[in-house]
């Protein structure tokens, strides 16, 4: 059960109030603005206030986390680290470093595998750890199980009578967490890689997934982190972020980013209001707290479905990278349960269409938008590689379980084929250090893709010129009048509907392996009509269908989009009472899916049934999905 | 001498690892009798764990099926081991091997060392400390697709650059900035392709020139160039810390791995004996 208690706020921050009056009775959602910490360190070389593009993955476990180590993962952070930079690492290198990258360990077993992996600890013996050194499957699901639910409690015969200090030595380790982050973290001017301390917050309820990303703008971070043990619901967990890091660290200031949603039956964004509480209020701490959403990674795509009411009409790009295929059970407006094995229904609010268009319905509604989502991708790689996104070189995702294309082609932790190689963040900041990406993040100056490196840009607004595509520095000229991804736009002047304008560049490649060309942008926009009924419309802003194919036999492809793609939309159907979103998808020509090249890999006989399965595409066009935009009437 | 000086000493580290690695062999050397004994403590610890997954207390059959399965498992080890299954299994070799490793390198001294040792490795390998080498460039680009002959649409851009005109005002409309302040070359490789920065390195400073990438033709200026600056220690210390503990347990396993390479030498005799002795004289 949640709480929000009347609570009373240290004195730096009173002192600082801007809004002394709203904030005297010391509501969570009512927080004076900080300081903003300025780190200790060189300034970057090149500092460039149009923004530069930086990519990262903020989804990363290593041999700190239950469910890699039990797979023989021993990459610890540092190694992940090293990897994210382009050394190679445990066999495995990067054809690209990444510019940044966060360590997301599962906060909760911290303790509890240190314990059972060090000789000589009080636990080592034990019977739950032989168990879990067995690395057994059932261990595997006992340690799984033992986050689900609202009452889960660290196991007593490890940390309790077990005789293991877990807060010493949970401690400890999340110590080590920091240290690597420092050590990776480049502090000169040359500014080459960011490092986050960052964590993974693991609740789940009836196997719906509730998993979030807890990200720390800097070196000050509490001495523990927040987990599900001690914050069963993301409220807690809330209010905890907010006492432990916000009003209990000077320095600190986090953000929490929620991932999975296609594995949640509706309840990652069905809000919680406990009796008594302020919907209104806890809306805003939502928003303040969680501005981003992960819609793609190594378990799937969560921008939307086939088969979801809601979310549009028929879109043939979302059929794209999906964990749960038809037949299933919509969940309309209820919620389900156990979607974290493939079961129970599926809702409209497991994908980011569905969730952005709860938020506007909610805006109306209470005034506040809770779900102002901006979007992000990442891996979730449990193999402690970071940023290993190319579909040509995916080694599965759990570690030894799925060491070869038939180990990986016929695996079902959690999805075998299903699974993919996942994505990467995308991040327009002015320079490459913690707190210039970071503040991007916060304002949803981001965006995510399924794997390559393609540059898009976005701006809204009401006098946008007509001619940004035509020639001249499209960012210089946009800047002028938009706001960029992420943002809301400005009070509306003139007559007619927003302007939406999106520069894409293709992804150039590595060494030996060129990047694919693009096919299309696309605006998604979404609103609510008259009746109230949330409302999508996907249009073509800039390339379209282009021939290009990919030869099944050899998976080589004849790529024939563009270089360079640019696209000036106005919404012609506009709408200025009611609040709406617009975000943008640039798709790329299609190349072979990671699945279909170890098909390929493999003897036609010694193919397991995957290579045969109509349901499994041979193929993918990878893609980019922005931050919206958004307009809210009054704004 | 300090504790710290005495840790490094040859022969005493050679007798801690001897003492440590003893303890591992008293610690792995399985109790015969301890897999197959059924006792008390064991049925309460299986009944714990079959509760938690069932989600309730198992009956007298489960919980037999549960002790016989863990039995059985035992059973075949102990058979598979006597039958010697595990000397050709790749995977049994791959885990025995980590777990020797790890055990060697726990061995390893990884605690605070000081500033010599850092200094040492730093200049022992200067590029890897140092911040890269950066320019500083202006970039217009012509783009595939967008023009039937980019690199005559970048030519005409390089003349109108040269004559004065803002390069803001020129080439395709792009998500990125046109002028970047000192970034590294691996930096442009991102956004424009290797070959991009490849041609970077022997550009001239201050004039326009025409690169070809994957994207089409680019007039590029390069408008300042940093070299490369050897990190002083307080900047390079988290990275060297961990770097030299990695170091000191490589070669903690390294010096293991001599001792076995003595105790366990290769077996040369089928060779002829100018090949054995070539190949001795590299160490096997």
């Amino acid at each position: 059960m949640i709480r929000l208690p009347l609570r009373t706020y240290p004195l730096h921050h009173v002192a600082s109030a801007m809004s002394l009056v709203t904030c005297l009775f010391g509501q969570l959602a009512c927080r004076a603005e900080p300081e903003p910490f300025v780190d200790r360190r060189e300034a970057c070389s090149d500092r460039n206030p149009q923004r530069n593009l930086y990519f990262g993955d903020l989804h990363v476990h290593t041999s700190y986390s239950f469910d890699a180590w039990i797979n023989d993962v021993r990459t610890d952070p540092a190694g992940a680290y090293a990897f994210a930079r382009g050394e190679e690492v445990a066999g495995h290198k990067l054809a690209r470093p990444l510019d940044f990258a966060a360590v997301t360990d599962h906060a909760e077993y911290l303790a509890e595998v240190e314990g059972c992996t060090t000789p000589g600890s009080a636990v080592y013996d034990s019977a739950r750890c032989k168990d879990f050194r067995a690395g057994s499957t059932a261990a595997l699901v006992n340690f799984g199980l033992g986050l689900d639910g609202d009452g889960a409690e660290r196991w007593d015969d490890l940390c309790g009578k077990g005789g293991l200090d877990c807060d010493a030595q949970a401690g400890a380790v999340w110590k080590r967490v920091q240290e690597a982050a420092e050590a990776a973290y480049d502090r000169t001017a040359a500014c080459r890689f960011t490092s986050f301390v960052a964590y993974e917050w693991s609740g789940s309820r009836m196997l719906s997934n509730l998993h979030r990303n807890v990200i720390f703008r800097s070196r000050r971070v509490p001495a523990l982190p927040v987990t599900h043990f001690e914050a069963p619901t993301a409220g807690e967990l809330w209010q905890r972020l907010q006492g432990e890091c916000r009003d209990g660290v000077a320095g600190c200031d986090v953000l929490a980013i929620p991932h999975n949603s296609n594995w949640s039956n509706g309840n990652l964004f069905t809000p919680e209001i406990p009796a008594g509480a302020d919907e209104a209020e806890l809306a805003e701490v939502r928003a303040d707290l969680e501005p981003l959403l992960e819609i793609y990674q190594h378990k799937g795509d969560s921008e939307c479905s086939p088969g979801v009411a809601g979310l549009g009409p028929p879109d043939e790009f979302c059929e794209f990278e999906k964990l749960r295929a038809l037949p299933f059970d919509d969940c309309g407006d209820g919620t389900g349960s156990q979607g974290m094995v493939g079961r129970g229904c599926v809702s409209r609010l497991d994908f980011l269409r569905g969730i952005l268009l709860a938020g506007l319905g909610a805006e109306q509604r209470l005034g506040v938008n809770p779900f102002r989502l901006g979007v992000i991708a990442s891996t979730d790689t449990h193999n402690g590689t970071p940023g290993n996104v190319e579909e040509a070189t995916y080694p599965g995702h759990f570690g030894a379980r799925e060491i070869d294309a038939t180990t990986r082609l016929t695996g079902n932790v959690p999805a075998g084929a299903r699974n993919g190689p996942g994505g990467l963040v995308a991040v327009w900041a002015e320079e490459n250090s913690r707190e210039a990406i970071w503040d991007a993040l916060r304002r949803r100056e981001v965006y995510g893709t399924s794997g390559p490196r393609m540059a898009v840009r976005v701006f809204g607004g009401w006098d946008l010129p007509d001619d940004l595509c035509g020639a001249g520095d499209f960012v210089a000229a946009a800047e002028r009048s938009g706001v960029p991804m992420g943002a809301n736009l400005p009070e509306r002047t003139g007559t007619s509907g927003p302007v939406i304008a999106v520069s894409a560049q293709m992804d150039p490649g590595s060494a030996g392996a060129p990047g694919s060309q693009l096919e299309r942008i696309q605006v998604i926009k979404g609103w609510q009509d008259e009746a109230g009924v949330g409302q999508i419309a996907v249009v073509d802003v800039g390339g379209g269908p282009d021939g290009s194919s990919v030869d099944e036999a050899t998976c080589a492809a004849d790529q024939r989009g563009a270089a360079l793609l640019c696209g000036v939309w106005r919404d012609p159907d506009f709408d200025p009472a009611r609040p709406a979103f617009y975000y943008v998808r640039v798709i790329e020509d299609p190349v072979c899916r990671w699945s279909w090249r170890d098909c390929l890999s493999l003897p036609e006989d010694a193919r397991p049934p995957a290579c045969s399965d109509p349901a499994l595409p041979r193929t993918i066009q990878e893609r980019a999905w922005t931050s919206p935009i958004w307009y809210s009437p009054g704004a | 001498m300090t504790w710290r000086a005495l840790l490094r000493e040859p022969l005493v580290q050679f007798l801690l690892v001897g003492l440590a690695l003893f303890a591992l062999h008293a610690r792995v050397r399985p109790d015969p009798d301890r897999a197959m004994r059924v006792d008390p403590d064991r049925v309460a610890s299986t009944r714990a764990g079959l509760a938690e997954r069932l989600g309730r207390a198992p009956d007298d059959r489960e919980l037999a099926a549960a002790l016989r399965d863990a039995l059985d498992d035992e059973r075949m080890v102990r058979e598979a081991v006597r039958l010697g299954l595990d000397r050709d299994d790749p995977i049994v070799r791959r885990r025995l091997i980590q777990k020797l490793r790890l055990a060697y390198e726990s061995t390893a001294d990884v605690e605070a060392p000081d500033d010599a040792a850092l200094l040492a490795l730093r200049d022992a390998e200067p590029a890897r400390y140092s911040a890269p080498a950066r320019l500083a460039l202006t970039q217009v680009l012509a783009a595939r697709g967008r023009h039937p002959d980019p690199e005559a649409a970048a030519r005409e851009l390089v003349r109108r650059l040269e004559g004065g005109a803002d390069p803001a005002e020129l080439g395709d409309p792009g998500p990125h900035a046109r002028r970047f302040g000192l970034r590294p070359a691996s930096d442009y490789a991102g956004m424009f392709g290797p070959d991009f920065a490849a041609a970077l390195s022997d550009m001239p400073e201050g004039t326009w020139s025409i690169v070809q990438s994957q994207l089409g033709a680019h007039a590029v200026r390069i408008d300042a160039r940093a070299p490369a600056e050897l990190l002083p220690l307080a900047a390079a210390r988290p990275r060297l810390m961990a770097d030299l503990a990695e170091r000191r347990r490589a070669e903690a396993v390294q010096a293991a791995l001599d001792d076995l390479r003595r105790s366990d030498p290769a077996d040369l005799d089928a060779l002829p004996a100018d090949l054995a002795a070539a190949l001795a004289e590299q160490g096997l």
